[in-house]
């Protein structure tokens, strides 16, 4: 069996483990509300997972996607106060996550630095930029201000028998991700650069701009996670993105998307990230400190690297014996 | 998007078409594809290539033989638009042509299989084949196409390769196959092959061979470059021997055997080693190796060598020359045997043996030899610190004295301690990694390609540095591919095949042809079989 | 004459040195308390726990490795040993052994990401991200999500007469020197002499610039570089007792995020992030010339949070231009060589 899909067997695998384990455990785990907020809450951060694992799959990182959703959250929430409508909205929060992507990409692929400081870096201007958009009232302190109950962003908070609209712009998302990616030369460029970046560009792989095509990706995808986020929260609170870089990157982790490029798919991040907000509500539920996400969250991304290591190094052990 | 069906490949288009337009034109079986005419190069004033003429038929196999820096990389270059000829004029099927860069190469059919294989390890060979020239419609790729034209292309050919596997999970023999495909697929009416079984077992190259052999049956023009003599033999039809920059003869099937063609790469003038005096033996100063094997590179090796004593290690790239020295110095673990030293076990650990007087020069320098960052003083005192420390603290007196006569004992130019590393010349490169080495005081130096990318002038302060090193006492184990260079320095050369030694010279009777056949496994008087 | 003053100021060194007297320049116009004795101190204090953060993260990044954790570490040094503290009623052995205990915990902290960067082959940014938010998690555990807080008389613990630790800004020793700007002194003192004079410092610089050639002289890369991430965690924890011991309270958010100051002084003191380039007098600069923006930027009434965004934007400039004060370099060192082969 291809080791691919042994890897995606484990990651399914262990994630109907845990829903088993926590549906038999807890009596308020497998019910309907409980399993429609589950996928909401996943949503969110699958979204982001599906444009970081563009990013992973072309050999890079991006540790801006956190900074990047808390600034485009205000701004698209200042702009449902000047009475946009919300498909504009949404539309330009896709805009404006592409816009830094696109600066992302120009300091990684242009000025050529090292990847995960460039978007370390960036991400701090882009909270920093957060901060100035913010709301403030007359005295000059920041306050929170909702989306105005009259918005049509309001509008996309909303559900279709229980299902919340994100969870299904998430699913579609991953299934069109998982198609460009498997389908179009652009996919087919996105893991040739992330597994052999030289011999890509040997073979006439334009290397820079596959690589900012799947920042640009990377940043829509925030931008549409974000604004659904906010609409569903009603705001979007000055941390809406806080963390989620990270989070991002452990759910692509876990469901296989290996750091270091070429390997895994959208799917590989949308599992992951089901995994990732699984294993948090069914530990909510037993009542486990919030404490333990932190630690959860470093915890899973360092075991699940290194089983990456080291199952990648048992199956190439594996194919070289069998081929000789 | 990236619609490219237009550029180099058949489209769909092509594969329901069926073979008929597959690749090589076969009617043309017989006539000269490419020749070249007078081809002339100089690289900064240095001739390097000169008056080459020269040609390969549809349908043949043709060999090009020739030792390192004769000049045979200079013209595949120069014919797959790498670099341009100064002069002379190139002609493919009977049209004059200007061959300016590769994309100009592949149009016209040549295509080039590299050594380190250009195939992307995630990706199919389908996906491989097509990578940058995809069948595909605004950027939606017609996957079964693609791998119909490749299926198609496989049972053309008769390969043995699954056009959905991942060439990560694949042999080498079936990687170079899949690279092979590629060509093909490029419309490739001549491939050139550069040293295409230096990382295949003998299954796999015979493999190779067949695959090959099938390719001249179905017209298409084969440019072999080898430096196994065995493999030129079972294979081509032509061979064109180069030396120094010229092309010194063309043979034909029949005329091809071990003795001219080693005495045209070699060319005649040169004889055996001229008796340079006997060196001085110190027998009471040996490394001793004994049935020491390595993985599958190595089986069952024995040998000592003396004070005093140059041992050169010839043989061909992947005939487990470099794993020997390495397992020696402890860079490669051994998997059995022993070695010893003035009768003493040798450690597996470089840090113990360095203590002991080891030093090793790798073949690498970039990659392991040099850290270019640094400059050069610390390249020089970085195997040394347990001479210049005490008790860890650095005396930094003792290090700059220390590094400064390296610096004037053995040249290094120009003469700053606090240059970086990376900005010097080759030579200078090579003479900082020396320098580490020989400012301590050795007893035993192990070489890898010494010479490798080094200046003629550099190359003989070299040869006398480790002249006089051994004749100091050490002990000098000499890797090297370059024959004027063994025969010139060593004092016994013992020739590796296949992880076992061959043959062994001894001084007086070196010459660089019975080496060179040694290495191809043909055993000569001058050298005694192992 | 004006040539070498021009180039001087061209250097590396010359660049920084300029750059920071205009900043003094332009501060001088524009907010006169900038040269206030006080304000020296507050920004000597400032620049105290970042530069030992500083010195202790150069040891990872001159290995070609990174430690993105110091922030988190910092903070849980600081929980463990006032927790300790508390428990004891604030006595001194209390406080003491409290420190050991929680710079013990750093040492291991630092000793299992340095493991898996090695043992793995794991991109140190990833692993040491990692440890950030696990040792973020355990600093709820151990505190509770509650500050702990020392008693109204502060931090200042005696021996017989002489103090052994003192909080209070403004110290209280007879030089009046505060206490962590001894502590930085120190550290610095101790940095500088382990990179330049022990071989320990020199195999760092070689596993950077080229691990491969390290390896084949004979030097345990790997035990080395898990050293440096052990000397990075140690210093992170001194660091975070000496903030905590300023602020008076320890808690989740003591040193939190402070990895991002770190990673600015360390690109702005010209360290190579690639590793076996830079050095203590560097970082220092860097984290001199981060605690003098910061604190002009609180004089400017700079929101704090917005500091961020200058964060980001002098990384990005400072590595921006040591990218290409790197490819100008190799060029300068081009024409030197020739012109000394001319000579030759």
């Amino acid at each position: 069996m291809a080791s691919k899909t042994i890897r995606r067997m484990i990651s399914i695998g262990l994630l109907l483990i845990m829903v088993i384990i926590f549906s038999i455990s807890s009596d308020v785990f497998l019910n309907f509300g409980n399993i429609a907020n589950l996928l909401k809450d996943s949503a969110y951060l699958g979204l982001i997972a599906i444009g970081m694992a563009f990013v992973i799959i072309g050999g890079g990182v991006d540790l801006s996607a956190g900074g990047m959703a808390c600034l485009v959250g205000i701004l698209c929430v200042r702009m449902s106060t000047m009475g946009l409508n919300g498909f504009l909205i949404v539309l330009a929060g896709v805009i404006l996550g592409m816009l830094c992507g696109f600066i992302n990409a120009l300091f990684v692929t242009r000025v050529k630095l090292t990847e995960f400081v460039a978007t370390l870096a960036l991400g701090f201007v882009y909270s920093g930029l957060t901060l100035i958009f913010a709301f403030r009232d007359d005295r000059g302190t920041i306050t929170s201000v909702a989306i105005p109950k009259w918005s049509s962003l309001r509008a996309f908070a909303g559900n279709v028998g229980g299902i919340f609209y994100i969870t299904i712009v998430w699913i579609v998302v991953a299934v069109i991700a998982y198609i460009v990616l498997t389908r179009t030369t652009f996919g087919l460029h996105t893991y040739s650069i992330g597994s052999h970046a030289k011999s890509a560009q040997m073979s006439g792989v334009n290397n820079d701009r596959i690589k900012m095509l799947g920042y640009i990706i990377c940043g829509a995808c925030v931008g549409l996670a974000v604004v659904l986020q906010a609409s569903l929260l009603g705001s979007s609170p000055l941390n809406i993105g806080s963390g989620y870089e990270f989070q991002a990157i452990a759910a692509c982790v876990v469901g296989g998307v290996v750091l270091g490029g070429g390997k895994g798919d959208p799917i590989s991040a949308l599992v992951g990230a089901l995994f990732f907000k699984t294993l948090m509500n069914g530990l909510y539920k037993f009542g486990l400190a919030t404490s333990w996400e932190y630690i959860l969250q470093g915890g899973i991304i360092v075991v699940a690297t290194v089983f990456d290591a080291v199952f990648n190094r048992a199956t190439s052990k594996r194919l070289l014996a069998r081929a000789q | 998007m990236e619609d490219r069906t237009d550029k180099t490949y058949e489209g769909a288009g092509g594969a329901e078409n069926g073979n008929q337009n597959d690749t090589v034109n076969t009617e043309a079986n017989d006539g000269v594809f490419l020749e070249a005419k007078g081809i002339y190069k100089q690289f900064s004033g240095v001739t390097v290539l000169e008056d080459a003429d020269f040609s390969v038929n549809c349908g043949e196999v043709h060999a090009l033989m020739g030792e390192n820096g004769a000049g045979k990389s200079t013209l595949i270059k120069i014919i797959t638009g790498v670099y341009t000829k100064d002069a002379g004029e190139l002609y493919v099927e009977g049209k004059s042509v200007e061959i300016h860069n590769r994309q100009d190469a592949r149009n016209l059919g040549i295509q080039v299989i590299y050594q380190e294989l250009s195939l992307i390890p995630a990706l199919t060979v389908t996906e491989n084949i097509f990578l940058g020239a995809e069948t595909a419609k605004h950027g939606w790729m017609d996957k079964k196409a693609m791998r119909e034209r490749v299926q198609s292309l496989i049972e053309h050919y008769g390969f043995d390769l699954d056009p959905d596997a991942v060439v990560d999970t694949m042999g080498m023999a079936k990687r170079q196959m899949a690279e092979i495909l590629k060509a093909l697929a490029f419309k490739a009416k001549l491939i050139i092959m550069d040293e295409p079984t230096s990382s295949l077992s003998a299954a796999e190259s015979e493999k190779l061979f067949e695959t090959i052999d099938g390719l001249r049956n179905r017209g298409a023009g084969i440019l072999y470059i080898s430096h196994r003599l065995d493999e030129v033999y079972r294979l081509s039809d032509r061979l064109t021997v180069m030396r120094d920059g010229k092309i010194v003869g063309v043979l034909k099937k029949g005329e091809i055997d071990p003795h001219t063609v080693t005495t045209m790469m070699i060319g005649r003038d040169v004889a055996g080693d001229e008796d340079k005096g006997a060196t001085k033996r110190y027998e009471d100063h040996w490394l001793e190796v004994k049935n020491l094997s390595y993985s599958h590179m190595l089986k069952d090796v024995n040998f000592t060598a003396y004070g005093g004593e140059i041992l050169g290690i010839g043989g061909l790239v992947g005939s487990g020359r470099t794993e020997l020295i390495r397992c020696i110095y402890g860079a490669a673990k051994r998997s059995g045997g022993t070695i010893m030293l003035d009768g003493k076990p040798v450690s597996r650990s470089i840090r113990r043996n360095i203590r002991n007087g080891f030093g090793y020069v790798p073949e690498d320098r970039h990659a392991e030899g040099l850290v270019p960052l640094l400059n050069v003083e610390k390249n020089i005192t970085i195997a040394s610190y347990d001479k210049l420390s005490s008790a860890s603290l650095v005396n930094r007196r003792k290090e700059i004295a220390w590094a400064d006569k390296a610096i004037k004992d053995y040249d290094i130019r120009p003469p700053m301690r606090t240059l970086a590393a990376g900005s010097l010349s080759g030579g200078n490169q090579q003479k900082t990694i020396l320098g580490r080495w020989l400012s301590r005081d050795l007893r035993l130096l192990l070489l890898d390609e010494p010479t490798v990318g080094v200046d003629v002038g550099v190359k003989m302060d070299l040869y006398r540095l480790l002249r006089e090193f051994a004749d100091n006492g050490a002990i000098v184990v000499m890797v090297s591919s370059d024959l004027a260079e063994l025969v010139y320095l060593s004092d016994r050369v013992l020739v590796m095949r296949d992880g076992r030694f061959f043959e062994e010279f001894t001084r007086g009777n070196i010459t660089q042809e019975s080496l060179l056949l040694a290495a191809s496994g043909v055993h000569t008087e001058e050298g005694m079989s192992l | 004459m004006m040539k070498k003053a021009i180039r001087a100021i061209g250097s590396a060194w010359g660049q920084r040195i300029t750059l920071l007297v205009l900043i003094c320049i332009v501060m001088a116009i524009a907010e006169p308390v900038f040269f206030k004795l006080d304000n020296y101190k507050s920004i000597l204090l400032a620049i105290a726990v970042n530069g030992v953060m500083v010195c202790g993260m150069l040891f990872t990044v001159l290995v070609g490795g990174m430690d993105l954790s110091v922030g988190a570490m910092a903070g849980i040094s600081a929980s463990i040993a006032y927790r300790i503290a508390e428990s004891s009623g604030f006595t001194t052995s209390g406080f003491l052994s409290g420190c050991a205990l929680a710079l013990a915990l750093c040492l291991v902290a630092g000793a299992v990401s340095g493991l898996l960067v090695t043992r793995f082959a794991l991109p140190a940014f990833v692993v040491t991200l990692a440890m950030k938010y696990i040792v973020y998690g355990s600093i709820y555990l151990v505190t509770q999500g509650f500050f702990v807080l020392p008693p109204a008389h502060g931090l200042s613990y005696q021996v017989g007469n002489q103090i052994v630790f003192s909080i209070p800004v403004g110290g209280g020793n007879k030089l009046n020197i505060p206490m962590p700007v001894i502590i930085l002194i120190i550290v610095v003192a101790i940095c500088a002499f382990v990179l330049v004079k022990t071989t320990y410092g020199r195999k760092l610089y070689a596993i950077g610039g080229n691990k491969n050639v390290a390896n084949l002289v004979g030097i345990k890369s790997n035990a080395n570089i898990v050293g440096a991430f052990m000397i990075s965690g140690v210093l992170a924890g001194i660091a975070g007792i000496m903030l905590a011991s300023m602020n008076g309270q320890a808690g989740q958010t003591t040193a939190l995020n402070y990895e991002g100051n770190v990673l600015m002084a360390m690109v702005v003191g010209g360290v190579n992030l690639a590793g076996g380039e830079g050095g203590v007098a560097g970082a220092i600069f860097g984290a001199l010339f981060v605690g003098i923006i910061n604190n002009v930027m609180v004089l400017l009434s700079v929101e704090a949070t917005i500091q961020t965004f200058v964060r980001g934007i002098v990384i990005l400039a400072a590595m921006t231009l040591n990218m290409y004060a790197r490819r100008g370099s190799t060029g300068a060192m081009k024409i030197k060589i020739a012109k000394a082969d001319k000579a030759a």
